[in-house]
């Protein structure tokens, strides 16, 4: 990954040449924050999405990523986006208060970015506290990530929300004279083009939609991680309407992160300040976690209980079965050993 | 420790991913409560509470690496290990509970991880000093290493993580006499003596306090001020300008060593106008005498 966030620095220590040299291509990185599709008929004036009262979720509304292009060569990358930290702002009730969740789909792709939707106060931040991103996720031109929210109490409420990041400009008259460049630019492209194929961020929620814990009562949910890939998690944050204790273990392996039941006040956090695992934790696909939530309010309890990371489709290797089947092939394992080559 | 990367990129560095390391399975996150059925420890009032002890099982160590809490009421705190039939204190005295643990989401961090396993645990005792009854929660986040998959490079972390044990772990200081009160308007100087088995490395100050106080603290073996250095004349500080808590304790630029035995002269004095509880703690880590003689 330090090659891929690498863009900060114009200037750099070539050990080669033993100078310094200035990657001029970085200059066509630069930081963009994408906020609702001007373009979509829903958005306001202003850039505001109108939520409406509680009730059914709204419609999609799109984050697009444009397109400009000035020569054929340019075509394939246009100017794609790296989506690293989310935030939002609510005019109506505050944003420390806003009562709504959002599902995040990228629309092309149909990549669904959580199981459920999820309280916006467990995965998008302020400007101050930015919600960042455990891994980040490249948006190509053209693609467009949907948000559908839903109201959970209370009337309407104008929202703003915006994905930060970085835009990457592989075309520049400048590269004309130096292509040497634009080929450094256009080769972390296509490291982030390939690699968007087996990570992006992923948020992990009961696969109930409505976690209501009646007073001093325990209720189990599950997490359904899915069989298409892993998830790995990073961070952990929660909603309620009280405090509530809680215990995460993975029935099949029986296999826990806990000797007792962690409290929401000493173990979870918000979307500002997520509680982040001092190690990731790796769930292999088509596993799932068993929540056992327990109200400590006396009062009937709402709870809105997120696990923030990445999701993973790729193999479970050990590194040496890797170097194995990366190693130069033998005659053994080409295929016209194996398999007759069809005549016609 | 190095964490072990989850995914193994193309060799070429194309940006493809080969495969998840199926080792990652074995390091996990832990959160490390008191033992149950005491999860919540209830205190009466002004009373203190029997040791509570945190036990991980056999399956492997784990690293502490921040604490956090959720309490009724103010209270100290007093953190020690039990390993096998020794115990060791953590801290010279006990602490208040908001200087050395942070909540879920701002937990405080850990100068030098702790190592912990199926014959080594945690343990801690409360003092209720809110003057009612009181019941607490304390979580220790950890790094967990299964070593029941006999993974060789897992083994190689435990027996670091083992060898290192005895070299050098958190540790907390507060004034000698516990908690002062210092007189309206008043100045008062009170000690901290680092003990005879180790060296301190301060890193980080934390204090809870009725109001505002100014502090210089003094290492009497050198003769200079940790606020301003080897200045013939000194000045003390503001707490505000220094002082952190345990969510967000003021962490130095950089670590100081206080040598074995040495003592520290804390001079505080009071801002508000009216008499000023102080709980002051120095949070690091003690360094066992023999690497450091």
């Amino acid at each position: 990954m330090s090659i891929l966030r690498n863009i900060e620095k114009l200037i750099e220590w070539d050990p080669r040449k033993e100078m310094y040299v200035s990657p001029f291509w970085r200059k066509n990185v630069i930081p963009v924050a994408r906020g609702f599709d001007p373009d979509d008929l829903q958005v306001n004036a202003n850039g505001s999405f109108t939520v409406a009262a509680a009730g059914a979720p709204t419609n999609p509304v799109g984050f697009a990523q444009p397109f400009w292009a000035t020569e054929a060569r340019d075509l394939p990358f246009g100017v794609p986006f790296e989506w690293r930290s989310l935030v939002f702002a609510d005019s109506t009730d505050g944003t420390a208060n806003a009562d709504f969740t959002v599902r995040l789909t990228e629309m092309g792709e149909r990549r669904e970015f959580m199981n459920n939707p999820v309280h916006i106060r467990t995965i998008a931040g302020t400007a101050q506290l930015p919600y960042i991103l455990r891994e980040p996720y490249f948006l190509p031109s053209k693609h467009k990530i949907t948000a559908q929210f839903n109201k959970l109490a209370g009337g309407a409420v104008n929202i703003r929300m915006f994905l930060h990041g970085a835009q990457y400009y592989p075309y520049d008259p400048e590269f004309m004279r130096y292509p040497r460049n634009r080929e450094h630019l256009v080769n972390l492209i296509q490291k982030w083009m390939n690699r968007r194929k087996y990570v992006q961020p992923y948020w992990l929620v009961p696969d109930q939609l409505n976690v209501a814990v009646l007073a001093n009562a325990t209720i189990d949910f599950f997490m359904k991680v899915g069989d298409e890939g892993h998830f790995e998690a990073y961070t952990i944050a929660a909603v309620s309407t009280g405090n509530f204790a809680w215990e995460l273990i993975e029935p099949k392996t029986q296999q826990t992160i806990m000797n007792g039941q962690p409290t929401q006040t000493n173990s979870v956090g918000t979307a500002l300040f997520p509680t982040l695992l001092p190690t990731p934790y790796l769930v292999p696909a088509g596993m799932r976690l068993r929540l056992r939530l327990t109200d400590l309010s006396a009062a009937p309890n709402t709870i809105w209980f997120c696990i923030g990371g990445r999701r993973i489709y790729a193999p479970m290797k050990d590194i040496g079965d890797v170097l194995r089947d990366t190693s130069v092939p033998t005659m053994a394992d080409t295929p016209s050993q194996l398999v007759p080559k069809p005549l016609v | 420790m190095s964490r072990m990367p989850t995914l193994i990129e193309s060799p070429r560095r194309d940006g493809s991913i080969i495969a998840v390391n199926r080792r990652r399975l074995n390091e996990m996150p832990y959160f490390l409560l008191t033992n149950p059925p005491n999860n919540s420890v209830a205190l009466l009032a002004n009373q203190a509470s029997p040791m509570q002890v945190c036990t991980i099982s056999g399956e492997g160590p784990a690293q502490i690496v921040s604490l956090a809490h959720e309490k009724t009421g103010v209270c100290r705190v007093f953190l020690q290990i039990q390993d096998g039939q020794i115990q060791r204190g953590l801290m010279n005295g006990a602490c208040h509970i908001d200087t050395i643990m942070g909540t879920g989401a701002q937990p405080y961090p850990l100068a030098e991880a702790l190592y912990i396993d199926e014959l080594r645990s945690l343990q801690c005792s409360f003092t209720d000093i809110s003057g009612a009854g009181n019941a607490v929660r304390v979580m220790a986040l950890a790094t967990r290493y299964l070593t029941q998959q006999a993974d060789p490079s897992l083994e190689r972390i435990r027996k670091r993580m083992d060898a290192r044990q005895y070299i050098s772990m958190p540790y907390w200081y507060t004034l000698d006499n516990g908690p002062v009160v210092v007189g309206a308007g008043a100045t008062v100087q009170q000690t901290i003596t680092v003990g005879q088995d180790h060296h301190f490395q301060l890193f980080q100050m934390s204090a809870v306090s009725t109001g505002l106080f100014d502090i210089n603290i003094v290492d009497t073996q050198r003769g200079e001020s940790l606020i301003s250095a080897p200045q013939d004349v000194n000045y003390a500080i503001g707490s505000e300008l220094i002082i952190g808590n345990g969510n967000f304790p003021f962490r130095f630029h950089e670590p100081r060593l206080v040598q074995v035995g040495q003592r520290l002269v804390v001079t505080l004095t009071d801002r508000t106008g009216a008499p000023n509880t102080i709980h002051l703690t120095l949070g690091g880590r003690a360094l066992a005498v023999r690497m450091w003689r």
